[in-house]
């Protein structure tokens, strides 16, 4: 049996899509990383830079798997900006940051959960998720420091109404694409929660 | 006023190489090749690996450059240590140190050359027994304010002074330096060890505050901005020219649009966004949200 004959068409456009998202993620944090100022650039810029290597590992993986990327006709990132419009301020960009790394991180973790994933899927989406981990961690700290300037209730209030969005976006990706991604909904997982520091 | 919040830094100390597989293989490449050296490198990276671990924090050690403001390494022929800062890091921190020396004997001439004479007059009381020791931990501690210290490259360990040379833990200053140093000593199985941080004592440019009147801000300066960020000709832009008509890419746009806020101290609100349609109204919005 090759590698190719492992991988369905299902998973190649689900693959595709994970890595479409990551190189969203990177174009979108190259922007993010060229404007912030002061020590959260040191972050953000590395967080760009990971998004880049994770749009990586899953070329390289959907290649070792003997198949090719295909181009996804929408990426999530882009239903979010539909849905709840252009962030208005640095303080947002960084909000539905928070919100989308959660979504990925669960999305992900349903994806390990699920008892057919292939090895090399598996092996890509471990190394993938420790970066995720901190990508929220930090993110998480920067919204907190971000407080004396935009305020603690305005921050929580931009994240309540980012993460309503995303769990409606979650749900039309999901009725949009449901026999795509059917085999996962079959391993459900909690809502995403952070990871206590 | 709010007490500030204590700083916690972790050390992680290891005579051990890593094991198969623990780095990566951008980091096994970036090893020296084979010897004394390679060992060294391998054992100060796992040292790495597992404080980011334990810190949160990415985990490829090759992501970390030095100086650092939360990560410092020190290396002894056996061992190899590393320090991180815990949690966010305040705005005034400056830097952190760390040294560690192996139980050793120590030349008491070398003292004159790290010690100020206030210091090496204290280490000539001590007595013979403990001598060496004390000028050991001296010199890990003056090593490892200097490595806390961003601004080092003109200054010599001499320079930085401890308020009391007896005390295993305490402040330091260099003069005109704009830095408060603390630090710590102690002993470790593989030797002295000393961690130093040191916090800017000069505010840092602060933001402007709501009673604090924004300075006056043009069209022009404005525009020069817009000019830099999208590569379009400033003479191009008009107070009438639409929003929309600078970019298709909604990703161009965000950029553009904190870009303006962070360069002018503003901040836009959702609702206020929404009804700017023209470069004239975007300006007009800069100049109300500051």
């Amino acid at each position: 049996m090759t590698l190719s004959d492992t991988l369905s068409d299902n998973d190649r456009w689900l693959l595709s899509f994970y890595r479409s998202s990551e190189i969203n993620g990177a174009l979108f944090f190259g922007r993010v990383a060229r404007i912030v100022r002061g020590p959260l650039q040191v972050d953000v810029t590395h967080h760009f830079s990971d998004e880049a290597a994770h749009a990586s590992y899953w070329t390289h993986c959907i290649d070792d798997l003997g198949a090719t990327p295909i181009r996804p006709p929408r990426a999530y990132q882009d239903r979010y900006l539909d849905a709840v419009g252009l962030p208005a301020n640095l303080m947002e960009v960084m909000a539905i940051t928070q919100v989308f790394e959660k979504r990925v991180i669960s999305q992900y973790r349903r994806h390990l959960r699920h008892p057919g994933t292939h090895p090399r899927v598996r092996q890509t989406i471990e190394r993938i998720m420790r970066d995720e981990r901190w990508h929220v961690q930090y993110v998480r700290q920067a919204l907190e420091e971000m407080s004396g300037r935009y305020g603690e209730e305005r921050i929580a209030e931009t994240l309540a109404r980012y993460t309503a969005a995303d769990q409606e976006i979650y749900a039309d990706t999901l009725r949009e694409y449901g026999e795509r991604m059917d085999f996962l909904a079959e391993t459900p997982v909690p809502e995403p929660r952070e990871r206590s520091a | 006023m709010p007490r500030p919040r204590a700083l916690r830094v972790l050390v992680v100390c290891t005579d051990r190489e890593p094991p198969p597989g623990r780095l990566g293989e951008r980091e096994r490449a970036a090893a020296p090749p084979g010897g004394e050296r390679r060992r060294r490198w391998l054992r100060s990276r796992h040292a790495q690996r597992t404080l980011l671990g334990v810190l949160g924090l990415p985990g490829g050690t090759t992501a970390h450059r030095y100086p650092n403001r939360r990560l410092s390494l020190t290396h002894t022929d056996r061992c190899s240590a590393v320090a991180g800062v815990v949690g966010p890091l305040p705005p005034p921190l400056a830097g952190v140190g760390l040294d560690l020396e192996p139980p050793r004997p120590a030349d008491p001439r070398t003292a004159r050359f790290f010690l100020d004479d206030r210091e090496q007059g204290w280490l000539a009381d001590v007595p013979e027994r403990r001598r060496a020791e004390e000028h050991v931990r001296l010199w890990t501690l003056k090593e490892a304010l200097f490595k806390a210290d961003p601004g080092n490259a003109a200054a010599t360990l001499r320079d930085y002074a401890v308020h009391d040379p007896a005390a295993p833990h305490g402040p330091a200053r260099r003069d005109r330096s704009g830095l408060a140093f603390g630090y710590v000593t102690g002993r470790i199985p593989a030797g002295r060890l000393s961690v130093a941080l040191s916090l800017n004592t000069r505010p840092a440019p602060a933001r402007r505050t709501p009673d604090m009147p924004a300075p006056a801000l043009d069209f022009a300066q404005v525009t020069e901005r817009i000019s830099g960020v999208l590569s379009i000709p400033a003479a191009d832009l008009t107070p009438q020219t639409p929003l929309r008509s600078l970019t298709m890419d909604s990703f161009v746009l965000v950029e553009l649009i904190v870009d303006l806020q962070e360069e002018f101290d503003a901040v836009f609100s959702q609702a206020e966004l929404k009804e700017v349609e023209t470069l004239g109204e975007l300006v007009d919005l800069l100049r109300t949200a500051r």
